[in-house]
């Protein structure tokens, strides 16, 4: 099992949501309005007068096989449209109750 | 500098804009004591004239001269008396003639000036309820010695006609002297024919103005019968000092017997003002504006010396056009707080606004240039245009500050945020500043009855708006850009020195 976080503008909800739904991922945990910024560029979204625009992010455990093709999908989200942002992350499950 | 036209006069300062509502009022007096009949002759010749000067343009003229009694309602409401003439005319709407009403009026007043029997005669705006015109000065003369005042606000008068330009229709708030007969009784001889000074008065005032003996019903109308002396019996003095007066004890006898008649002149009315006596000379601008009136004549009332008893003060329209223009610039001064103080605490500097409010000078440049192209004097309406003004112009600022500020924030260059800005906010500013200026158009050209209230307003926004826009997108950057090159420097010192620990050197 792994885990993916994936932040991203909260433009994208919607096609993130779909994603999911498409790659048959049913649980997950969502946080809405997270602020951040990117290491290498682009705009931070901290949601102030200067930076209006906030991130959602999407905790998500599924089976090892299944990460290729969530990673591919966010990739291809990513490439729509570069600067309004999305990055995902994995880590390894060690337990589970 | 662009103050100049207001200082030195170009551009006239007005209480509210005369209106060409298609009416005139003339007044006319002939010499004190001219018989109705001559009275009408003249006034029908002036009708004639009326005719012949203004043609088509005149739809109806209605004249009113003499006096039914003094006791007629309308004695009440007109000063109409055997001397004087009084018209109306109705023009066609102000669309349908190649003249204004003002040079009509112009005109009417030169025909008038070669009657010789005319002693004073005005020509003015006429209609509406109290009517009148709303743009006239008045000088209030006080002084309790109504010989001496008199005399004195004649003199004024005459030196006002023949000196100041564009003096009109200048008048009198006093009457001249009226003649009256005065009947004083001797007390003793009343005493001895059982008479008292009421009964005769009513005996004397019953034989010449008639007394109301009964009704006349006639299809269900009721007319008053008066029993009066024929008219032969009672138009001399010594007609009335032959008239009877019974005794209770049945005898008759004659009026002068019991009473003196003498011939007496006395004032129509006394008119007072803070308990002093005072009379008005009323003194109507002609292409010229209230103000430069005034000035000028203040300027004859100080060539003239005032005695000492008298006291003279401008007043009328020119007074409560002065208040206002002081109302006027202490609201655009707490309106210029207002701003400042909200833009101060949105943009939290001090600086920015004030960056911001040095743009409304050239608002107040636009307004001047236009009001000289067009000619138009500034008015009360025209104020409020400027008051206006002010919100609006500190708005084209705003949007283009703020997104300096934006820009800064987001750690981009001055300068480059400067010129980023004014790329991107050119069309907002254009935008804006160009739909007020479209929306005023309408009433700025307006030409209908009653708009000559309006058009200085909407000229006022036009030139303050345009002007200042242009100017706002020149001055706003460059000033922002001087004033805060240096900040930028001295921020990052701050924010350094408020986040000490992290100079702190751990090896020690």
């Amino acid at each position: 099992m792994k885990s993916v976080l994936i932040v991203y503008n909260q433009a994208n909800n919607e096609r993130v949501e779909y994603m999911l739904d498409v790659l048959s991922i049913r649980g997950f945990t969502f946080w809405e309005n997270v602020q951040g910024r990117g290491n290498v560029n682009g705009d931070p979204h901290r949601g102030t007068h200067t930076w209006p625009e906030m991130n959602n992010a999407i905790l998500t455990v599924i089976d090892d096989d299944k990460v290729e093709d969530l990673l591919i999908a966010v990739r291809k989200l990513d490439k729509r449209n570069e600067e309004v942002g999305i990055r995902a992350f994995v880590w390894n499950i060690e337990q589970m109750v | 500098m662009s103050l100049i036209p207001i200082i030195t006069g170009t551009i006239g300062m007005d209480f509210m804009k005369e209106q060409d509502n298609g009416r005139i009022s003339v007044t006319a007096e002939l010499q004190r004591g001219t018989r109705i009949e001559e009275t009408l002759k003249t006034a029908r010749r002036m009708e004639d004239d009326i005719y012949r000067i203004l043609g088509d343009d005149v739809i109806v003229v209605s004249t009113s001269a003499g006096s039914n009694d003094d006791a007629g309602m309308s004695a009440l409401f007109n000063s109409t008396t055997n001397n004087k003439i009084s018209m109306t005319i109705r023009c066609t709407k102000k669309y349908d003639r190649k003249k204004t009403i003002f040079e009509m009026q112009e005109q009417l007043r030169q025909c008038f000036a070669e009657y010789p029997e005319l002693v004073n005669y005005q020509v003015n705006q006429g209609g509406g309820m109290g009517g009148g015109s709303n743009n006239t000065l008045s000088v209030e003369i006080y002084g309790y010695d109504f010989d001496q005042t008199t005399a004195f606000t004649n003199q004024l008068r005459q030196r006002v006609m023949d000196n100041v330009p564009g003096a009109r229709d200048t008048k009198v708030s006093r009457d001249e002297d009226r003649a009256e007969l005065k009947i004083t009784f001797d007390k003793q001889k009343l005493a001895l024919h059982g008479l008292n000074g009421s009964t005769v008065a009513m005996y004397v005032r019953n034989r010449v103005n008639g007394m109301a003996a009964g009704f006349l019903k006639e299809d269900g109308e009721e007319y008053n019968i008066v029993v009066r002396l024929q008219e032969k019996y009672r138009s001399s003095i010594t007609d009335i000092e032959q008239l009877s007066i019974p005794t209770p004890t049945g005898k008759i006898i004659k009026l002068e017997e019991l009473a003196k008649i003498e011939e007496y002149w006395c004032p129509p009315t006394i008119e007072r003002k803070n308990r002093q006596r005072y009379l008005t000379l009323t003194v109507m601008p002609y292409k010229t504006s209230l103000r430069q009136l005034a000035q000028n004549v203040q300027k004859e009332i100080d060539q003239m010396g005032v005695p000492a008893d008298i006291h003279v003060a401008l007043a009328g329209n020119y007074k409560d056009q002065q208040d206002s223009s002081r109302d006027m610039g202490l609201l655009a001064a707490l309106i210029i707080m207002l701003v400042y103080i909200v833009m101060a605490s949105q943009f939290e500097s001090f600086g920015k606004p004030a960056i911001i409010i040095s743009s409304i000078p050239f608002a107040l440049t636009g307004v001047i240039f236009i009001l000289l192209i067009t000619g138009q004097n500034l008015d009360m309406i025209g104020m409020l245009g400027l008051v206006l003004l002010i919100g609006i112009v500190v708005k084209n600022g705003i949007v283009l500050v703020d997104y300096i500020n934006l820009l800064r924030e987001r750690d981009i260059p001055l300068y480059e945020a400067i010129a980023l800005s004014g790329q991107s906010r050119l069309r907002p500013v254009l935008m804006t500043a160009f739909t007020t200026i479209l929306g005023m158009i309408p009433m700025a050209t307006s030409r209908s009855e009653g708009s000559e209230m309006w058009t200085t307003m909407g000229l006022v926004v036009i030139g303050g708006l345009t002007v200042s826009t242009f100017v706002t997108l020149l001055v706003v950057p460059v000033l922002y850009g001087a004033i805060n090159r240096r900040g930028d420097h001295e921020r990052q010192e701050k924010i350094r020195k408020k986040f000490v620990f992290m100079n702190i050197n751990l090896d020690e």
